[in-house]
């Protein structure tokens, strides 16, 4: 076990770093607020937290800077896009995420253009991620169960609805999209913290890619869902090593595939699992009742 | 100034074939294929392959790019977009899982493409069109230049034509109106889909083949910021309405053109998101619309 911890201790920190951004995303889509601006503010989060590392801060100050400049950012952002539904609200929020792209290979001075920032000192252990990882899972898991899951998923069926029963529509959805910006902060920060470089082709569409199929593949429905699939598609490059150079072609495939077939990914797979292994043993119970002479209904 | 105003027309002109398909896609199928830029990619790449050491002329190259990219438009519809939208039943919650689909399939694309280019940019068989440049009041202009500004024009007419006063036009904008009630009318929705991705798809073939001759060269990943840009041009021109989408075309253009030639070129792919933002701020429903139905 400690042995494959080590030799594998570069892919752990990355699934946890990425898991963040995996749920800051799975809880806007939970919710119904279809942003993908995590994206965009992982990039922020890593250039800022390296930018300021590098210029001496240490790592929390520099975080927690990162964050509240963030919150501002996306308070503004989510306040501006709040009229958008469905659509219109990922395209907008996909072209934020290009833009940061942009803006991160353009602004040379900061971001250090093509090359981007590297020799960033690693200052963060794994513990310390897995305890800030377990946080802010912790808190998703929370806020997506009882009464404030239901107003969630009442946001994501119907809108209408759920401004009837009560809801704070225009609210609600402002704060799902200022909460799932800042863990998309978070993981960038905690990843560049991790791996002393970042760069502007780590961000982007790629990234935007990995992270739906990050969700699709752990199962779009559960923030749990969202923390295996950050494992998964981390391990992914391992597992199609086979593929060689038609991974990346596999790795396309799977999410289509995995979208259109299996929509609840692998949480979908194991509850299937879970209804079966419950109807068998339903079913081994029943003989054992009407021979003890109950009534089976 | 002029030579500004031509470089935005023709820069215009791609836009207009390129944000085309795209807004048919979305308008009739409430499908926003992201997998657009990279069926855009695919035409070019059927230019750039199968001219590789051949010399065919672009009668023969362009039809086949757009039957490639038409073709692989209508495989995704077959394969993703429909079963989605049959098992979801209600097409308004099939539309993020068709757009997590079409990501899956932008990202598959992109990677054939990086394998077909090996990652290089890759230039088409210059015998495909020979360009010859000649002089117009002062103005420097070339003939492919004209051919596509010419084919944005007549695709770009083509499809108002073909959506407004054709049966199946009717049948389109009846499609996009309610799916369920096309079915009662005898109108097969299955069909009709085909048809609009096939549509969609050849478009961005044609502007994959004709920017890959203009700029002479492919890139797998070329095709990121010209899907902003066409993001940009549908929201400027409102979704599903032709000739919004071709005046907003030309717009971004020559706004982009301006802002590179008198700003500074670093700016060139910020326009198209200052825009977006600006006019989903103001007027969401796009310069030329009338009503945001679709928005809310």
């Amino acid at each position: 076990m400690i042995e494959w911890f080590d030799s594998n201790e570069a892919l752990i920190q990355s699934a946890l770093a990425m898991s963040v951004l995996a749920l800051s995303v799975q809880l806007a889509l939970h919710a119904g607020v279809f942003s993908l601006a995590g994206v965009g503010f992982w990039a922020i989060g890593g250039y800022g937290t390296a930018k300021l590392v590098l210029e001496g801060w240490s790592t929390a100050p520099a975080l927690a800077v990162m964050v509240a400049i963030s919150a501002v950012i996306a308070l503004a952002m989510g306040l501006i896009l709040n009229r958008l539904r469905a659509l219109y609200l990922a395209m907008a929020t996909f072209a934020f995420v290009l833009i940061v792209q942009i803006v991160a290979l353009n602004w040379e001075s900061v971001t250090g253009g093509p090359v981007g920032l590297f020799a960033i000192p690693v200052t963060i252990t794994t513990p310390v991620l897995v305890v800030i990882v377990a946080l802010c899972a912790l808190g998703i898991a929370l806020w997506e169960r009882g009464r404030s899951g239901r107003m969630m998923e009442a946001l994501r069926e119907d809108e209408q609805l759920a401004a009837t029963v009560g809801i704070d529509v225009r609210r609600r959805r402002v704060v799902v999209f200022v909460v799932s910006s800042l863990l998309g902060t978070v993981s960038g920060g905690l990843y560049a913290m991790m791996f002393n470089t970042i760069t502007p082709d780590q961000a982007g569409f790629g990234l935007i890619t990995n992270v739906l199929m990050m969700i699709v593949l752990g199962g779009i429905s559960t923030w749990w869902g969202a923390v295996v699939g950050a494992f998964i598609v981390t391990w992914l490059p391992e597992i199609l090593r086979f593929a060689e150079d038609y991974r990346a072609i596999i790795q396309g495939a799977i999410v289509l595939f995995v979208v259109v077939y299996a929509p609840d990914g692998l949480v979908g797979v194991v509850r299937r699992a879970g209804a079966l292994a419950r109807r068998l043993a339903g079913r081994r119970a029943v003989p054992a009742e009407v021979a003890a002479g109950g009534t089976a209904e | 100034m002029a030579q500004h105003l031509l470089d935005a027309v023709v820069l215009g002109s791609i836009f207009t074939l390129f944000a085309l398909g795209l807004s048919l896609s979305w308008g009739v199928l409430n499908v926003l294929n992201l997998a657009h830029g990279a069926i855009f990619l695919m035409g070019g790449l059927t230019a750039y392959v199968i001219t590789d050491g051949n010399d065919l002329p672009l009668v023969v190259v362009l039809p086949a790019a757009m039957l490639v990219s038409g073709l692989l438009a209508v495989a995704l519809e077959v394969v993703a977009y429909r079963p989605l939208r049959e098992r979801v039943g209600d097409p308004h919650k099939a539309e993020l899982p068709m757009m997590i689909a079409s990501v899956g399939a932008a990202f598959m694309f992109t990677a054939i493409g990086v394998e077909i280019t090996g990652n290089m940019p890759v230039g088409v068989n210059p015998a495909v069109f020979e360009v010859s440049g000649f002089d117009v009041l002062g103005l420097r202009v070339t003939d492919l230049e004209i051919l596509i500004v010419v084919v944005a024009l007549v695709f770009g007419g083509g499809l108002a034509w073909f959506v407004a006063r054709t049966r199946h036009g009717r049948a389109l904008r009846a499609l996009a109106q309610d799916p369920y009630t096309c079915g009662l009318l005898g109108i097969s929705p299955a069909r009709m889909a085909f048809i609009t991705m096939f549509v969609s798809g050849a478009f961005a073939g044609t502007a994959g083949v004709l920017l890959a001759l203009q700029q002479s060269a492919i890139e797998a990943h070329s095709w990121e910021p010209l899907l902003l840009k066409g993001f940009a041009v549908i929201v400027l021109g409102g979704v599903g309405s032709v000739y919004g989408t071709i005046a907003a075309a030309y717009l971004l253009a020559i706004t982009e053109i301006v802002t590179v030639s008198y700003i500074t070129p670093s700016l060139r792919d910020a326009v198209a998101f200052a825009l977006i933002l600006v006019l989903l701020l103001l007027r969401p429903q796009g310069l030329f619309a009338k009503t945001a139905w679709q928005r809310s």
